[in-house]
């Protein structure tokens, strides 16, 4: 038998009824904060995150990151029809765009719940 | 030729400290309720008593459980719970106790191979010997006043 109870995780420690539970054993990352659910059974718990939000915030940045990439492809393919190995104007911004994205998944994998 | 259990009887559980009552009739329990001035409820397929029927089946501690403050989480039915932190139903006070708070001393003796308690009911925990009855199952006799034991143990 096990009991389940909603919950909620927050810097790592895992709150249930207004009570910290010590012992729970958090089955994903635990570094953001989160709310989810709490599994007893006997001396033994675990809290499972709502991990949804993390998956959901990942696919944003792909949708996000993959358009950028598009752009920057397209301008450098645009100047490759010559001899010139000149960049496009446009790649300075083109990477500055690339890299904020890449600073929000970096973000985002050090509070993943 | 001499019977130890009357017609008038009732079977009492007591699984670390949780009382179940199985009585056959309900003029038994009438009986059984107004011999010791006491309510039970209905939780079931027995009788107990309130605070043990409304125990939950899990603890996050620290909570007071039946009147216990516990120290950690544990889940399971009450008797498992009782029994994880060794906690019985004290049935003057009527909240749960540590086992060893019990102070009380009885005697079960064995009458015709059978075991009779000393007292009318049996507080869990009551120190038997150099242990303590804990678990027990038998048949309150009416006419007796007495238990009549089918087993017991620490």
């Amino acid at each position: 038998m096990s009991n389940s109870r909603d919950a909620t995780c927050t810097g790592g420690i895992v709150t249930c009824e207004g009570k910290p539970v010590q012992s729970a054993i958090i089955l994903s990352e635990g570094l953001g904060n989160s709310s989810g659910v709490l599994i007893m059974q006997e001396g033994k718990q675990y809290y499972i995150a709502k991990t949804t939000p993390d998956v959901k915030e990942i696919i944003t940045h792909l949708n996000d990151l993959i358009p950028k990439l598009i752009t920057a492809f397209t301008s450098i393919a645009s100047g490759m029809t010559g001899p010139t190995t000149a960049p496009p104007p446009s790649l300075a911004t083109d990477l500055a765009a690339l890299t904020a994205v890449n600073v929000q998944l970096t973000a985002l994998k050090s509070m993943l719940k | 030729m001499f019977t130890l259990v009357s017609w008038w009887k009732m079977r009492i559980n007591c699984d670390h400290g949780y009382y179940s009552f199985f009585p056959e009739k309900r003029e038994d329990l009438a009986l059984f309720l107004e011999l010791f001035s006491i309510e039970l409820v209905f939780n079931r397929d027995h009788y107990t008593y309130s605070l043990l029927k409304d125990l939950p089946k899990y603890v996050i501690s620290p909570t007071p459980y039946g009147g216990f403050l516990t120290t950690k989480c544990f889940e399971g039915t009450p008797q498992e719970i009782m029994k994880e932190f060794d906690l019985v139903y004290d049935i003057s006070k009527g909240i749960l106790v540590p086992t060893q708070s019990i102070t009380y001393s009885g005697r079960i003796k064995t009458i015709q191979r059978n075991w009779i308690s000393e007292t009318a009911m049996i507080q869990a925990g009551t120190i038997i010997g150099t242990g303590r009855i804990v678990n027990f199952d038998g048949i309150f006799d009416f006419d007796l006043r007495k238990t009549v034991l089918r087993y017991w143990n620490e």
